[in-house]
């Protein structure tokens, strides 16, 4: 015989799916160094197709594409790439899947995209900027002590500094761009600014100007589990701001830790072959 | 004498005012001296001694007194507003490698001036431990200077590339003497194309970008190392990696003995050369709370290129100042420049002398 469910846990079974409890309650995020904010410290990484485009998209054959007799072809610069070089589909990172982009911002970015291999500053090695740095399918690491706080990006060894006083307007414009943090509660904020145009976004020519600030926010949900925001404001480029979001994750590896990618000495043959007394066949 | 005494006595009844706030050293929240902040390790002090001095480990008051007053006059000099109608460039003696007169009489422009070179704390200062100056860093043969090359260590130099026994072009000599110094980037110094400064294990002053700031958690001590933006991440009670792992600043692992860290850093990657592994090479470095405001930094080369093992020290201060960006790479025209410069000069030369002759060059 089926026992007969009390109507007040019935009730109370219905509460419960029709609002789930808030995760905030569920879990607390194990305190940090000094025992005040929650602790940040590990090895991170995202988990998606950001870094090709944050924008949702579609699969395409090559990272740079140009005209074929039936449509778009891998450019001459990727065709020995085979599938290595094609873009895997994402439904992006960014609010609302598309950039606010201005139409001469947008052509830009269109034109970028055609001339990839030219122009991404990931493939000479450059600095990625803010927010690029956080999803390049690389890890990047955390130290947090009880007064200061680093990160560190394997990817080109990037050592970026978060200043817990904000000191002022910078001296200067950067690649990485001044970093100027608070805690907002249990969430980490930083607020980017003299960051220069020379960075972008992903793979698919999405930029930027040098008026751009992001602020970032750094949110444990779980042991093992950051939500990365980051709202930029581009006047010059954009018509209003816009926000990705993602998850990061942590490295479980026992023996996780960032290893050496000097990317510098990968990229001399492609930007000073061409200078060397007996040029190599390019 | 008399004066000195008294000049002592001041300096011990500053030290002693200051002696509470000093003394205060901050520690985690597991007990151990926190090193967290940032330092500029700057200095005039040099790496080896001055062979004249023998084993004197430290200068009179008189000495550094007059060095320092050298140095002031010097950087004074150069931060004077120039002579709109001064003559060129002109050639210094005694740096023929930065500065000179090439065949046809031009002059070269030799280095940064001294805006860009750290003097050595706020004011052209030496090393101090102890309230006494540094004759050298290196404490360790005690005549302190790096002991001499191993039969090894030749060996190896003399495979080395013609970069470090290179001279200002000026003409394209390499064409009748022989070697490749400006053939590729490959030919350069690491340091020229931006990929690692050979400085910062063990750390030691450089000309400019000498701050570091370290940061220290349960299980790392990072230490940003401003010079070509480095970050070297110390994992605390752990092993080092597999040797075949190697890298330009190898792979340091610490532990705590007391109130020193103990970092050993081995599986280097050779910075000179074909960049091959360094098998046994290993640095030893141990930081020690000296007050709130330094530690002293104490290293031990362990290095087959050398007869016998090396000690060095000197504190690392606290500084007001910050870290910035160093975006090397991604502004190095000197590399694109220098390359085509060779070109150019071979071109040149090949126009006003013909091919080199067999046997001249490669």
């Amino acid at each position: 015989m089926r026992k007969a469910i009390p109507l007040a846990v019935l009730a109370l079974l219905v509460a419960a799916c029709e609002a789930p409890p808030p995760a905030d309650e569920a879990w607390k995020a194990a305190r940090g160094p000094g025992g005040v904010n929650p602790d940040l410290n590990g090895v991170w990484q995202a988990l998606n197709e950001a870094n090709w485009d944050i924008e949702r998209h579609m699969a395409r054959s090559s990272v740079e594409l140009r005209d074929g007799p039936m449509g778009p072809v891998p450019s001459i610069a990727t065709l020995r790439m085979g599938t290595l070089a094609s873009v895997p589909p994402g439904l992006g990172v960014v609010d609302g899947g598309r950039l606010p982009y201005k139409p001469e911002a947008l052509a830009k970015r269109d034109e970028n995209r055609l001339r990839w291999s030219e122009l991404d500053p990931e493939v000479k090695c450059y600095l990625p900027g803010i927010p690029r740095a956080n999803y390049m399918g690389q890890p990047f690491q955390i130290f947090q002590g009880e007064n200061h706080l680093e990160f560190v990006y394997q990817y080109a060894g990037i050592n970026r500094n978060i200043l817990m006083e904000d000191p002022g307007p910078a001296p200067g414009d950067f690649w990485m761009g001044q970093s100027v943090a608070r805690w907002e509660g249990d969430t980490l904020v930083i607020e980017v600014t003299a960051l220069n145009d020379q960075t972008w976004f992903d793979r698919a020519g999405n930029h930027h100007s040098a008026a751009m600030t992001v602020v970032e926010r750094f949110t444990p949900t779980g042991p093992d589990h950051l939500l990365y925001e980051a709202t930029i404001d581009d006047p010059e480029t954009f018509t209003e701001p816009w926000t990705m979001r993602m998850p990061l994750y942590r490295r479980m590896e026992e023996n996780a830790m960032l290893l050496d990618f000097k990317c510098v000495e990968f990229v001399e043959e492609l930007v000073y072959g061409e200078l060397r007394r007996n040029p190599l066949p390019r | 004498m008399q004066l000195r005494t008294w000049f002592m006595l001041g300096v011990v009844g500053t030290a002693c005012a200051a002696l509470p706030l000093a003394a205060e050293i901050p520690r985690t929240d597991d007990g151990k001296p926190d090193f967290s902040g940032t330092y500029d390790i700057s200095s005039l002090t040099r790496m080896d001694r001055d062979p004249n001095l023998g084993e004197r480990l430290t200068y009179t008051v008189e000495e550094i007194e007059e060095m320092k007053r050298v140095a002031h006059s010097r950087v004074d000099e150069a931060a004077a507003p120039s002579d709109p109608d001064r003559e060129g460039l002109k050639p210094l003696e005694g740096q023929a490698r930065d500065r000179g007169v090439d065949s046809s009489g031009t002059y070269t422009p030799g280095s940064h001036d001294w805006f860009w070179f750290d003097c050595g704390g706020q004011y052209c200062d030496y090393y101090q431990i102890d309230g006494e100056y540094r004759t050298s860093i290196i404490v360790d043969p005690p005549n302190g200077r790096r002991p001499g090359l191993s039969d090894a260590g030749r060996a190896r130099r003399a495979t080395l590339h013609p970069y470090y026994k290179s001279k200002y072009p000026g003409e394209a000599w390499w064409l009748a003497e022989g070697g490749d110094p400006y053939d590729n980037p490959e030919n350069m110094s690491i340091g020229d194309r931006c990929i690692y400064m050979s400085l910062t294990v063990p750390a030691t002053p450089s000309a400019y970008n000498n701050m570091k700031t370290i940061v220290q958690t349960d299980d790392h001590v990072l230490i940003m190392v401003e010079w070509m933006h480095w970050a070297r991440a110390i994992r605390l009670n752990s092993k080092h990696l597999p040797e075949d792992m190697i890298a330009y600043g190898g792979d340091s692992i610490g532990h705590w003995e007391g109130d020193t860290l103990i970092v050993e850093t081995t599986n280097f990657k050779d910075f000179m050369g074909p960049h091959d592994p360094r098998p046994g090479l290993r640095i030893v470095e141990r930081f020690s709370p000296i007050d709130g405001n330094s530690l002293l930094y104490n290293f031990t080369v362990h290095d087959p290129d050398y007869e016998a093992p090396y000690t060095g020290e000197f504190p690392w201060t606290k500084s007001d100042k910050r870290l910035y960006e160093y975006a090397c790479h991604e502004g190095n025209y000197s590399m694109a420049n220098t390359l085509s410069g060779a070109r150019f000069l071979e071109a040149k030369w090949i126009e006003e002398r013909g091919e080199p002759q067999a046997g001249e060059a490669e």
